[in-house]
């Protein structure tokens, strides 16, 4: 309930939905990338520093890497297909041979899943997501401050606490 | 609305901070623990870290008081050494790589005493050391040397002399009572002796006084007939001697069918109750045997840890085409500008304490992949005269630079005082002065081949045995002073065959063979003996059969002359020509008056 009420609460606050997409496709990042890695401290680093919707991300992260376990196998292939596809060896020839490159486990096959797989969603979803907190926000946001009848309701202390800013 | 967030920056600041202050205060803390897991499931027993301290900025790690627990033994370690202290190289490590220039060792020892057991959770782990001792058995010894005695083996055994013995007496005995009732006999013969003698007698008074061609007649005709009953009665006793010459023949045949049984049993005896002296003895193989199997299992399984990690590096990259690890994934290799294995250790100061004594070695390039370092890995350690050797020397050499991989292993001992080595309730070998080396070589990791020669130039052993038998042992190695034993290994790595080869069994043997001459010259000297002992029993009988028959026989011959002497007579002095000189004597004298 509380996930659900924190969901609301940032679509009914004040933040662009921007801030809200980028937090749910960092989010989406971190919880397809293995535990402990250099892309996830990225993430983790541009998270803190772009003004994106953090209570967002850390749901986003952990509903993702909760997906993340089950579709493991799928980035195992999608990274190998990508790491062993001929005309990108050279690259990966290269950056392999650049200092502290290897420290960041790019030629792991998950991690390299992973990231393309997340990449390849970021922008659909960054610009679904914004399109839909949008249509949110003008045809379903207003019924918690204008149905009175709400108020009287069990929910209307759930209405409290998602009224947001 | 804003895009940056300053608040975030002095997150990541602290954030940053929060690290650094981790890598200050706990990261060596939290290494000593992952390395003493890592290690422990590595090796397979539990291993303990005193302290680990690092430093981050110059690489440098120093680790101390590692241990390895004995899985067999919770109160001791397989290896203890007081501190390994190590730089890494920042130029190498940017590129995953863990090479370090320099590494010191410092008081590596074995089997040590562990001030605490370890830890009561790793108990289902521990290995339940062996109960099973090796030990000498005495019992085939001594089995090789019983022998029952003379008398023992005469009551057991079915003895020939014995049977051939009761059936001449039996024999001999029915042949006794026929020559007595024979006896019996002759003595009826007396009479008629004695009866035609005094005929005879009587006819020679008669020719004394024959006067007439009547008188002839009738004393001739009566010679005849006692000439003829003479005759009859020389004729029964010459039957007579003559079945007493075939009885008489029986108690030679007696004679001589006992003595051939007795030589008979004799061989036949020897032959069964000799010991054999046959299949050597393997004391050598015995009594150092299983430490040589034991030093050689865990030099082996010292080599089989070591073995993968020297070419960690190649499997790395085969495991790369190998099915992915879940949650982990698997890393693509690819070709490096500068090939560089994954771990080198270039130089390594070793020191290593055994036989109360510090010995210093050094390892020369270890990596984890020869074939692109291009040299093999070296490990040497030395020493020259301590208070328990003369010099020591152990060389050790893993190359996998080539396609098939070359290990060998060579070392040397001069004048090792070793401490007493023995065996349970058998003997022990004291004041021990060893020259030991040895040479082996592992070809492809799997095949093994090598020899280990232990020379005794020293020792004194020392019966153990219960009292009933230190005699015995006592006797196997009395004066053996020096001898050697050299161990052949081959085959596989994992079950390596070896064969012993020492002069103490040929010593050992030789005494035990000394000893079983002469316990079979004391049984067959006790056999001869006791065998002669029946054969004189039977003969002492056979003589008495034989004195018996010699009665009979002279009683015979004797009857024989007298009816020979009184046929005699009568030839001479009744016969027709005698008795009619007679008679015309007789006339002659009667006309002359």
């Amino acid at each position: 309930m509380n996930y659900i009420i924190k969901i609301l609460k940032a679509l009914n606050s004040a933040q662009a939905p921007w801030q809200i997409s980028l937090a749910t496709v960092f989010g989406m990042f971190l919880g397809f990338l293995p535990f402990f890695n250099f892309f996830s401290l990225l993430t983790i680093i541009l998270v803190l520093i772009i003004n994106v919707n953090i209570s967002i991300f850390i749901l986003s992260a952990g509903v993702f890497a909760t997906l993340g376990l089950i579709l493991d196998p799928i980035f195992d292939k999608v990274g190998y297909v990508v790491l062993t596809f001929s005309p990108l060896i050279p690259l990966w020839t290269k950056i392999y041979n650049i200092p502290y490159m290897q420290w960041t486990g790019f030629n792991n096959t998950v991690v390299m899943g992973s990231l393309v797989v997340s990449s390849i969603l970021a922008f659909p979803m960054f610009f679904v997501l914004n399109r839909l907190i949008i249509k949110y926000r003008e045809k379903i946001a207003w019924i918690f401050k204008k149905i009175p009848i709400l108020k009287g309701l069990k929910l209307f202390k759930i209405f409290e606490k998602v009224q947001g800013e | 609305m804003k895009i940056f967030r300053w608040q975030g920056i002095i997150a990541l600041l602290v954030l940053i901070a929060l690290i650094s202050i981790f890598f200050i205060f706990f990261f060596d803390s939290l290494l000593k623990k992952t390395l003493e897991k890592t290690l422990s499931s590595t090796l397979k027993r539990p291993v303990e870290i005193e302290n680990v301290k690092t430093d981050v900025l110059s690489l440098k790690f120093n680790i101390n008081g590692l241990q390895i627990a004995d899985k067999k033994d919770r109160y001791k370690n397989l290896l203890e050494i007081k501190s390994i202290n190590f730089n890494l190289s920042s130029q190498k490590l940017a590129f995953k790589k863990y090479d370090i220039e320099n590494l010191t060792v410092e008081e590596i020892r074995f089997s040590t005493k562990r001030e605490k057991p370890w830890s009561i959770k790793e108990r289902e782990k521990e290995e339940k050391p062996s109960k099973e001792e090796k030990k000498i058995d005495l019992k085939s010894f001594k089995e090789k040397l019983s022998l029952p005695s003379a008398k023992e083996i005469l009551k057991r055994e079915k003895l020939k002399t014995v049977e051939t013995g009761k059936y001449y007496e039996e024999k001999l005995k029915e042949l006794k009572i026929k020559w007595e009732n024979k006896y019996k006999e002759l003595q009826k013969e007396k009479q008629s002796l004695e009866a035609l003698q005094k005929q005879i007698k009587e006819l020679e008074k008669k020719a004394k006084k024959i006067k007439s061609i009547d008188d002839l007649k009738t004393i001739t005709e009566n010679a005849k007939q006692i000439k003829k009953q003479i005759n009859q009665k020389i004729e029964k006793i010459k039957q007579l001697k003559r079945e007493l010459k075939q009885d008489t023949e029986l108690i030679k045949k007696a004679y001589s069918d006992l003595q051939k049984a007795y030589k008979e049993d004799i061989n036949r005896l020897k032959r069964k109750y000799s010991l054999s002296l046959e299949g050597g003895v393997n004391l050598a193989g015995l009594i150092f045997g299983d430490k040589i199997k034991g030093y050689l299992e865990k030099g082996l399984s010292a080599y089989k840890t070591i073995s993968p990690y020297l070419k960690r590096g190649e499997e790395k990259q085969k495991e790369m085409q190998e099915k992915g690890y879940r949650l982990e994934g698997r890393y693509v290799k690819y070709k490096e500008t500068n090939p560089y294995p994954d771990i080198v250790i270039q130089n390594g100061k070793l020191s290593l304490v055994a036989f109360n004594s510090n010995i210093e070695g050094s390892l020369l390039d270890f990596s984890d992949n020869q074939k692109i370092y291009g040299k093999p890995f070296k490990i040497t350690f030395k020493s020259n005269k301590s208070k328990y050797f003369e010099s020591f020397l152990f060389d050790g050499i893993f190359d996998r630079t080539k396609q098939i991989s070359k290990d060998s292993f060579t070392f040397e001992i001069k004048d090792l005082i070793s401490q007493d080595l023995e065996i349970k309730n058998f003997v022990r070998f004291t004041d021990n002065k060893i020259n030991l080396n040895g040479n082996i070589n592992i070809l492809n990791e799997q095949n093994i081949q090598g020899v280990i020669k232990l020379v005794f130039e020293k020792t004194k052993p020392v019966a153990i045995t219960g009292e009933n038998t230190k005699r015995l042992v006592e006797k196997l190695f009395e004066g053996i002073n020096r001898f050697y034993l050299a161990a052949n290994i081959s085959g596989i790595i994992d079950s390596p065959k070896i064969s012993f080869k020492s002069d103490l069994d040929e010593m050992v043997a030789k005494r035990f063979r000394n000893l079983v001459k002469e316990k079979v010259q004391k049984v067959n000297r006790e056999l001869n003996k006791e065998l002669e002992k029946y054969k004189n029993q039977y003969e002492n009988k056979l003589n008495r059969y034989k004195t018996e028959f010699e009665k009979y026989k002279s009683i015979v011959e004797n009857y024989e002359g007298t009816y020979e002497k009184a046929l005699k007579e009568i030839k001479n002095k009744l016969s027709k020509k005698a008795l009619e000189k007679k008679l015309k004597k007789r006339i002659l004298e009667k006309f002359r008056f």
